[in-house]
């Protein structure tokens, strides 16, 4: 097998792959090392998921040689190690060919310029070394290359973001329990902003494109799109292959090697029968994820890096963020027919920016298309209309109907800003194949509660005004859910003594080796980040050739 | 037996039509559960004198099977696995699913006008309009 590659890329999530079409497509050779397996066919995924006792969103992916050999966390405790002292870290990642993407819901809009200067516009966070007009081109070829359905003139300035060139695809239909709200709701303000609906952009298709077909609003979205309507990675997995990538699965990394020269010579890692395996290149790329990427980063300490590689900073691990959320719930006076449709196709985006951000985190809001969401799902509806209030037959038939068709629900998806006590370390607890554990620490503080209590707000703001019923909002501060969102942990940054890679994704002592996706984050402002990995990704693919030049 | 448990079925879960192909599984799954399945020779031979009682059938089924300890916790297995194709654990949290075939058949979704999550066989854009079905 061959053990010497132009470039290593560590992780076939959709930096990895975009990286390694890009760099193969210009005639590298390439290697991309994947922790996880291919997937089995999608029909036996969705087979998986239909039969699954709970319909999370690692469901259709569970019980398979990953858990052992490669795992990914589901629950709060099940695969990470949590500060006991602390808050819980509530999102999840899937470590499989394709990665995350498998199950993430698709939402792609972009950050907005103001996230990019937050500490100099708000004094809070930590300014990019980058501006959004820096990223702005980026973005169109990120929107162009994974599919992106949105409105151009929608989006166009919305909270101060250009845009150069409309979306690739006319935008998915917003839904008709959209319409309707977006009706009842119509010159509604809130402290002096109208809360305005708006389509959501998402990389899922409104026309055939790159051969995959129509989103046909199968509604499982996450955790697995049956019919590949939605991007995942796999389809730059298969692009990349095309184009002589070698792709090795069930590899995990577990070690750099850094030469005398501060270049990185190449890496370990073991195969799932536990054997090692070492491979060079003339350039190493993670591009694993916000937790693994900081893990591998740390593992590969030594007496000569005793902090691990590229971390002269001691700013590895640290940072870690998400976007912390919560849902309000309310039946419409009328049915909004929900389970149809993506799970959301329109979105509430006038509170992602404004100088409250001095006082507390912004935030995006979604409404759903799914009823009340992971608040009370049909199972528990019917569950309780039959076990706590007795009903069946026709009497029960009809309440039902009454009570979901007419559920519906909003939430919010908050900003955290970076923290060096918000953490990624190893643990002493090993995987199935010895490999350290991640061990998290994050703490929640008042900019997350205060936005959490703004964004309830709004929520009954909007319910009123629809007259709706049963309106219910969130009443604890300190509890909140995951969105999936990993950021931080290497951040990029303009000095070496704050920062672990440049603007580039390039690491500040190490020159050959870039680290790229949402760990490089400085800040996460609150779009949903795969917009942004996929961009910043093909930012780096110039200065990756570069040096290949070198 | 079969012909009765289908018969029963449809008046727990107020809708005729209930498909042939899935009572036996069901039958078999329901049979199967513990401790409930015991007693459902003991629900046929009820539902039997019920029917031949000749009153308000569904009166009849609230009196003598809904609120009796024994059968009121199996006819609402029934019903949740007619709507969902799926039998919950105690406190609700937890649900058995069957076969894949049975998952896309569950009588919820059509019934609230949408449709089975995972299989919309639906065109782009129809979740834009109200329900035609």
């Amino acid at each position: 097998m061959d053990d010497e590659f132009d470039v290593i890329i560590v992780g076939a999530g959709i930096a990895g792959a975009l990286m390694a079409w890009k760099l193969a497509a210009a005639n590298a050779n390439v290697l991309l090392l994947e922790a996880g397996e291919h997937s089995p066919e999608r029909v036996d995924l969705v087979g998986t998921f239909a039969v699954a006792s709970l319909k999370t969103p690692r469901s259709p992916y569970k019980g398979r040689a990953g858990d052992i050999y490669a795992p990914s966390p589901e629950g709060d405790f099940d695969y990470y190690e949590q500060d006991p002292k602390g808050d819980l870290y509530k999102s999840t990642y899937e470590r499989r060919v394709g990665g995350t993407t498998w199950h993430w819901l698709g939402n792609a809009p972009r950050l907005i310029p103001n996230d990019f200067r937050l500490y100099s516009q708000y004094g809070v966070g930590k300014d990019w070394p980058i501006t959004y007009l820096d990223l702005e081109p980026w973005y169109g070829a990120a929107e162009r290359a994974i599919g992106v359905s949105g409105d151009h003139e929608e989006w166009q300035d919305l909270l101060g973001a250009h845009r150069s060139e409309p979306f690739p695809m006319t935008k998915i239909w917003t839904s008709h329990s959209d319409g309707r709200v977006k009706e009842a709701i119509k010159g509604l303000t809130y402290e002096g902003r109208e809360i305005r609906v708006v389509s959501t952009p998402q990389a899922r298709n409104s026309q055939p494109y790159q051969g995959r077909p129509l989103c046909a609003g199968n509604s499982i979205c996450v955790p697995i799109c049956p019919i590949k309507a939605k991007y995942d990675a796999t389809v730059h997995v298969e692009m990349a292959q095309s184009a002589g990538v070698k792709l090795r699965s069930q590899c995990v990394v577990t070690r750099l090697q850094v030469g005398e020269d501060m270049n990185v010579k190449g890496l370990t890692y073991k195969t799932w029968d536990n054997v090692e395996h070492t491979v060079t290149g003339k350039i190493v790329i993670l591009a694993a994820n916000a937790i693994e990427t900081p893990k591998l980063l740390l593992m590969s300490a030594s007496d000569r890096f005793p902090k691990g590689v590229a971390n002269g900073s001691d700013q590895v691990g640290r940072n870690l963020m998400d976007h912390l959320q919560g849902a309000g719930t309310a039946l419409s006076r009328e049915p909004l027919f929900p389970f149809r449709g993506p799970p959301t196709t329109s979105g509430i985006d006038v509170f992602r920016d404004g100088d409250f951000r001095r006082q507390h985190g912004a935030f995006r809001m979604s409404l759903g298309n799914d009823g009340w969401g992971r608040v009370e799902s049909p199972y528990d509806t019917i569950f309780k209309l039959v076990k706590s209030s007795g009903f069946f037959g026709t009497a029960l038939r009809g309440r039902l109907v009454d009570r979901i068709t007419r559920q519906f629900r909003i939430s919010y998806s908050t900003e955290v800003l970076p923290s060096e006590h918000n953490r990624v370390q190893l643990s002493a607890n090993v995987d199935g194949l010895g490999i350290p554990k991640p061990k998290l620490s994050v703490v929640l503080d008042d900019y997350n509660r205060n936005a959490f209590r703004k964004a309830w707000d709004v929520m009954r703001t909007i319910f009123t005004a629809m007259k709706a019923d049963e309106i219910a909002t969130p009443t604890d501060p300190n509890k909140y859910s995951g969105a999936g969102h990993i950021m931080g942990t290497c951040r990029m940054g303009k000095d070496p003594a704050d920062s672990v890679v440049d603007s580039e994704c390039r690491s500040h002592e190490h020159r050959n080796l870039f680290i790229i996706g949402s760990s490089v984050f400085p800040t996460g402002g609150t779009a949903n980040p795969t917009l942004t990995i996929a961009a910043l990704t093909l930012r780096a693919v110039g200065s990756v050739q570069d040096q290949l030049r070198d | 037996v079969l012909e009765e448990f289908l018969e029963l079925s449809e008046l727990l879960v107020g809708q005729s039509g209930l498909g042939q192909a899935l009572a036996d599984p069901y039958m078999a799954r329901i049979r199967a559960l513990v401790p409930h399945g015991q007693y459902v020779d003991q629900l046929i031979t009820v539902f039997k004198e019920i029917k031949a009682g000749g009153g308000d059938i569904n009166l009849e089924i609230e009196k003598r099977i809904m609120t009796d300890a024994s059968l009121g916790p199996l006819a609402q297995q029934i019903i949740f696995l007619w709507y969902t194709s799926a039998l919950p654990s105690v406190d609700g949290k937890v649900w058995d699913f069957g076969s894949p075939e049975e998952y896309f058949s569950a009588l919820l979704w059509p019934a609230i006008r949408a449709h089975t999550p995972g299989l919309s066989g639906g065109y782009f854009g129809h979740w834009k309009y109200a329900p035609d079905n």
